[in-house]
Protein backbone atom coordinates (compact mmCIF):
# COMPACT_ATOMS: atom_id res chain seq x y z
CA UNK A 1 0.00 0.00 0.00
CA UNK A 2 1.35 3.55 -0.76
CA UNK A 3 0.68 6.10 1.43
CA UNK A 4 0.84 9.58 -0.65
CA UNK A 5 0.52 12.85 1.31
CA UNK A 6 -2.03 11.66 3.68
CA UNK A 7 -2.45 13.11 7.28
CA UNK A 8 -3.24 10.74 10.20
CA UNK A 9 -3.87 12.51 13.43
CA UNK A 10 -5.37 11.69 16.82
CA UNK A 11 -5.70 8.01 16.58
CA UNK A 12 -4.50 5.53 18.73
CA UNK A 13 -2.34 3.38 16.29
CA UNK A 14 -1.54 5.28 12.85
CA UNK A 15 -0.03 2.38 10.72
CA UNK A 16 0.30 -0.98 11.66
CA UNK A 17 1.30 -3.37 9.02
CA UNK A 18 1.04 -7.48 9.10
CA UNK A 19 2.78 -9.99 7.62
CA UNK A 20 6.22 -10.44 5.76
CA UNK A 21 7.91 -7.04 5.02
CA UNK A 22 11.12 -6.28 2.72
CA UNK A 23 14.65 -5.56 3.20
CA UNK A 24 14.74 -1.91 3.04
CA UNK A 25 18.59 -1.98 1.90
CA UNK A 26 17.88 -3.61 -1.21
CA UNK A 27 16.63 -0.89 -3.42
CA UNK A 28 13.86 -1.95 -5.97
CA UNK A 29 12.82 -4.53 -3.62
CA UNK A 30 10.70 -2.87 -1.52
CA UNK A 31 7.81 -5.02 -2.47
CA UNK A 32 5.97 -6.97 -0.21
CA UNK A 33 2.38 -7.83 -0.19
CA UNK A 34 0.74 -6.31 2.75
CA UNK A 35 3.69 -3.47 3.27
CA UNK A 36 2.74 0.04 3.65
CA UNK A 37 5.25 3.29 1.97
CA UNK A 38 4.60 6.38 2.99
CA UNK A 39 5.54 9.00 0.83
CA UNK A 40 5.24 12.94 2.17
CA UNK A 41 1.94 14.00 4.20
CA UNK A 42 2.21 13.59 8.01
CA UNK A 43 1.66 11.72 11.39
CA UNK A 44 0.71 13.77 14.12
CA UNK A 45 -0.34 13.13 17.79
CA UNK A 46 -1.41 9.84 17.83
CA UNK A 47 -0.25 7.20 20.54
CA UNK A 48 1.65 4.84 18.27
CA UNK A 49 2.95 5.99 15.11
CA UNK A 50 3.72 2.83 13.45
CA UNK A 51 3.38 -1.06 14.40
CA UNK A 52 4.50 -3.56 12.98
CA UNK A 53 3.65 -7.23 13.57
CA UNK A 54 5.62 -10.40 11.96
CA UNK A 55 7.61 -8.30 9.40
CA UNK A 56 10.26 -11.13 9.46
CA UNK A 57 13.76 -11.39 10.98
CA UNK A 58 15.77 -8.17 9.69
CA UNK A 59 12.72 -7.11 7.41
CA UNK A 60 10.27 -3.93 7.95
CA UNK A 61 7.03 -3.66 6.51
CA UNK A 62 6.26 0.16 7.39
CA UNK A 63 8.76 2.24 5.11
CA UNK A 64 9.27 5.69 4.66
CA UNK A 65 10.23 6.82 1.05
CA UNK A 66 12.82 10.06 1.45
CA UNK A 67 14.24 10.22 -2.13
CA UNK A 68 12.79 9.14 -5.60
CA UNK A 69 15.93 7.90 -7.96
CA UNK A 70 16.15 11.28 -8.96
CA UNK A 71 16.99 12.33 -5.33
CA UNK A 72 13.82 14.78 -4.85
CA UNK A 73 13.09 15.04 -1.10
CA UNK A 74 10.06 14.05 0.00
CA UNK A 75 9.41 14.46 4.01
CA UNK A 76 6.62 13.49 5.86
CA UNK A 77 6.13 16.00 9.20
CA UNK A 78 6.19 13.72 12.60
CA UNK A 79 5.71 15.06 15.56
CA UNK A 80 3.65 14.46 18.86
CA UNK A 81 2.77 10.87 18.61
CA UNK A 82 3.33 9.07 22.32
CA UNK A 83 5.43 6.36 21.14
CA UNK A 84 7.15 6.65 17.43
CA UNK A 85 7.08 2.43 16.62
CA UNK A 86 6.26 -0.80 18.06
CA UNK A 87 5.92 -4.03 17.24
CA UNK A 88 5.16 -8.02 17.77
CA UNK A 89 6.11 -11.00 16.61
CA UNK A 90 8.49 -12.53 14.07
CA UNK A 91 11.13 -10.32 13.40
CA UNK A 92 10.55 -8.17 16.56
CA UNK A 93 12.44 -8.29 19.57
CA UNK A 94 13.09 -5.05 18.99
CA UNK A 95 11.46 -4.88 15.09
CA UNK A 96 13.51 -3.09 12.56
CA UNK A 97 13.24 0.28 12.25
CA UNK A 98 10.25 1.37 9.71
CA UNK A 99 12.12 4.67 8.90
CA UNK A 100 14.26 3.58 5.39
CA UNK A 101 16.03 5.63 3.37
CA UNK A 102 15.34 4.10 -0.02
CA UNK A 103 14.48 5.18 -4.03
CA UNK A 104 13.09 3.88 -7.08
CA UNK A 105 11.23 1.33 -5.15
CA UNK A 106 8.72 -0.64 -7.32
CA UNK A 107 4.95 -0.68 -7.17
CA UNK A 108 3.61 -3.48 -6.00
CA UNK B 1 -43.11 -33.05 -19.10
CA UNK B 2 -41.19 -32.92 -15.46
CA UNK B 3 -38.11 -33.48 -17.34
CA UNK B 4 -38.92 -30.40 -19.75
CA UNK B 5 -40.16 -28.02 -16.71
CA UNK B 6 -37.12 -28.85 -14.77
CA UNK B 7 -34.84 -27.82 -17.37
CA UNK B 8 -36.90 -24.75 -18.07
CA UNK B 9 -36.20 -23.68 -14.06
CA UNK B 10 -32.55 -24.92 -14.50
CA UNK B 11 -32.45 -22.48 -17.34
CA UNK B 12 -34.27 -19.60 -15.66
CA UNK B 13 -31.64 -19.85 -12.35
CA UNK B 14 -29.16 -19.41 -14.33
CA UNK B 15 -30.23 -16.47 -16.35
CA UNK B 16 -31.52 -14.75 -13.36
CA UNK B 17 -27.70 -15.35 -11.70
CA UNK B 18 -26.18 -14.27 -14.70
CA UNK B 19 -27.99 -10.75 -14.49
CA UNK B 20 -26.79 -10.89 -11.47
CA UNK B 21 -23.55 -11.02 -11.78
CA UNK B 22 -23.89 -8.40 -14.68
CA UNK B 23 -25.26 -6.23 -11.68
CA UNK B 24 -22.34 -7.19 -9.53
CA UNK B 25 -19.88 -5.76 -12.18
CA UNK B 26 -21.36 -2.85 -12.91
CA UNK B 27 -21.91 -0.86 -16.08
CA UNK B 28 -20.81 2.50 -16.17
CA UNK B 29 -17.36 3.76 -16.49
CA UNK B 30 -17.39 6.23 -13.94
CA UNK B 31 -19.98 7.13 -11.26
CA UNK B 32 -21.06 9.64 -9.22
CA UNK B 33 -22.21 10.54 -5.48
CA UNK B 34 -23.55 13.70 -4.01
CA UNK B 35 -25.37 14.66 -0.86
CA UNK B 36 -28.49 14.93 -2.28
CA UNK B 37 -28.15 12.07 -4.60
CA UNK B 38 -30.40 8.53 -4.18
CA UNK B 39 -29.27 4.95 -3.43
CA UNK B 40 -32.16 4.62 -6.56
CA UNK B 41 -30.92 6.39 -8.99
CA UNK B 42 -28.34 3.07 -9.46
CA UNK B 43 -30.83 2.10 -12.06
CA UNK B 44 -29.70 4.81 -14.07
CA UNK B 45 -25.58 3.99 -13.36
CA UNK B 46 -24.90 6.69 -10.92
CA UNK B 47 -24.89 9.33 -13.67
CA UNK B 48 -23.10 12.93 -12.51
CA UNK B 49 -27.09 14.18 -13.23
CA UNK B 50 -28.96 11.43 -11.28
CA UNK B 51 -25.73 10.52 -8.66
CA UNK B 52 -26.02 7.92 -5.90
CA UNK B 53 -25.90 8.49 -2.40
CA UNK B 54 -23.23 6.34 -0.87
CA UNK B 55 -19.77 5.02 -2.60
CA UNK B 56 -20.98 1.28 -2.25
CA UNK B 57 -23.40 1.29 -4.39
CA UNK B 58 -21.87 3.61 -6.75
CA UNK B 59 -18.64 0.97 -6.29
CA UNK B 60 -21.65 -1.38 -7.39
CA UNK B 61 -22.72 0.66 -11.01
CA UNK B 62 -18.86 0.77 -11.78
CA UNK B 63 -16.97 -1.09 -14.21
CA UNK B 64 -13.35 -2.66 -13.21
CA UNK B 65 -11.07 0.00 -13.95
CA UNK B 66 -13.31 3.09 -13.64
CA UNK B 67 -13.75 5.95 -10.90
CA UNK B 68 -16.54 6.92 -8.43
CA UNK B 69 -16.77 10.59 -7.96
CA UNK B 70 -17.79 12.61 -4.87
CA UNK B 71 -19.47 15.77 -6.36
CA UNK B 72 -20.00 18.00 -2.78
CA UNK B 73 -18.46 17.56 0.71
CA UNK B 74 -20.41 15.51 2.94
CA UNK B 75 -20.95 11.59 4.68
CA UNK B 76 -20.78 8.98 2.49
CA UNK B 77 -20.87 5.84 4.56
CA UNK B 78 -18.06 2.94 4.73
CA UNK B 79 -17.66 0.91 1.79
CA UNK B 80 -15.97 -2.45 0.92
CA UNK B 81 -14.03 -2.80 -3.04
CA UNK B 82 -13.00 -5.64 -4.23
CA UNK B 83 -11.91 -4.60 -8.10
CA UNK B 84 -9.53 -2.14 -9.90
CA UNK B 85 -11.29 1.66 -8.94
CA UNK B 86 -10.57 5.12 -8.20
CA UNK B 87 -12.49 6.74 -5.21
CA UNK B 88 -11.86 10.19 -5.29
CA UNK B 89 -13.56 13.59 -4.00
CA UNK B 90 -14.11 15.73 -6.62
CA UNK B 91 -11.09 18.78 -6.35
CA UNK B 92 -11.98 20.81 -3.94
CA UNK B 93 -14.06 19.30 -2.10
CA UNK B 94 -14.08 16.01 0.59
CA UNK B 95 -15.61 12.91 0.95
CA UNK B 96 -16.32 12.25 4.78
CA UNK B 97 -16.79 8.91 6.01
CA UNK B 98 -17.55 8.34 9.80
CA UNK B 99 -16.45 4.69 11.09
CA UNK B 100 -19.00 3.20 13.75
CA UNK B 101 -16.82 1.19 16.48
CA UNK B 102 -16.40 -2.34 15.34
CA UNK B 103 -16.27 -0.93 12.28
CA UNK B 104 -14.08 -0.93 9.20
CA UNK B 105 -14.51 2.50 6.74
CA UNK B 106 -13.03 1.51 3.85
CA UNK B 107 -12.17 -2.18 3.76
CA UNK B 108 -9.90 -3.27 0.50
CA UNK B 109 -9.49 -6.59 -0.83
CA UNK B 110 -8.44 -7.29 -4.72
CA UNK B 111 -6.97 -9.07 -6.65
CA UNK B 112 -2.91 -8.87 -7.17
CA UNK B 113 -3.59 -7.76 -10.64
CA UNK B 114 -6.46 -4.60 -9.23
CA UNK B 115 -4.86 -1.39 -8.74
CA UNK B 116 -7.34 0.31 -6.38
CA UNK B 117 -6.99 4.35 -5.76
CA UNK B 118 -8.20 6.22 -2.81
CA UNK B 119 -7.84 9.99 -3.15
CA UNK B 120 -9.13 12.85 -1.37
CA UNK B 121 -11.37 10.90 1.38
CA UNK B 122 -11.22 11.84 4.55
CA UNK B 123 -11.65 9.21 7.32
CA UNK B 124 -13.02 10.00 10.84
CA UNK B 125 -13.89 7.63 14.14
CA UNK B 126 -14.85 10.75 16.02
CA UNK B 127 -12.76 8.81 18.71
CA UNK B 128 -15.33 6.23 19.10
CA UNK B 129 -13.92 2.91 20.38
CA UNK B 130 -12.91 0.18 17.76
CA UNK B 131 -12.45 2.03 14.80
CA UNK B 132 -10.94 1.26 11.63
CA UNK B 133 -10.26 4.03 9.09
CA UNK B 134 -8.63 1.62 6.16
CA UNK B 135 -8.43 -2.09 6.24
CA UNK B 136 -6.17 -3.47 3.52
CA UNK B 137 -6.07 -7.27 2.94
CA UNK B 138 -4.12 -7.16 -0.35
CA UNK B 139 -2.54 -8.44 -2.69
CA UNK B 140 -3.96 -5.93 -5.10
CA UNK B 141 -1.74 -2.52 -5.36
CA UNK B 142 -3.49 0.19 -3.03
CA UNK B 143 -2.45 4.00 -3.78
CA UNK B 144 -4.12 6.05 -1.02
CA UNK B 145 -3.64 9.84 -1.48
CA UNK B 146 -4.66 12.97 -0.17
CA UNK B 147 -6.38 11.05 2.70
CA UNK B 148 -6.95 11.81 6.09
CA UNK B 149 -7.60 9.66 8.85
CA UNK B 150 -8.46 11.05 12.29
CA UNK B 151 -9.70 9.78 15.75
CA UNK B 152 -9.59 6.10 14.66
CA UNK B 153 -8.19 3.31 17.30
CA UNK B 154 -6.36 1.84 14.24
CA UNK B 155 -5.74 4.54 11.49
CA UNK B 156 -4.71 2.08 8.58
CA UNK B 157 -4.26 -1.64 9.02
Amino acid sequence: MDLINSSLYGNTTAVSASGQGSDGSQVNNVNAVTEVRIYGGSIVANGTAFFQTNPGVGFANIFMQTTNGAQTAYTTFMGGNTTFFAGTGTGCGPCSLPVVFFSGSQLK
Amino acid sequence: MKKTKTMLTTLAVSVFMMCCALVAQGSANRTYVSSTGSDGNSVSDCQQTAPCRTFQTAIGQTNAGGQVIALDSTGYSGFSVNKSITIQGAPGQVAFIFVGGGFSGITVTGLSTDVIVLRNIFVDGLGVGSTTGLTFNGPSKLVVENCEFKSLTTASA
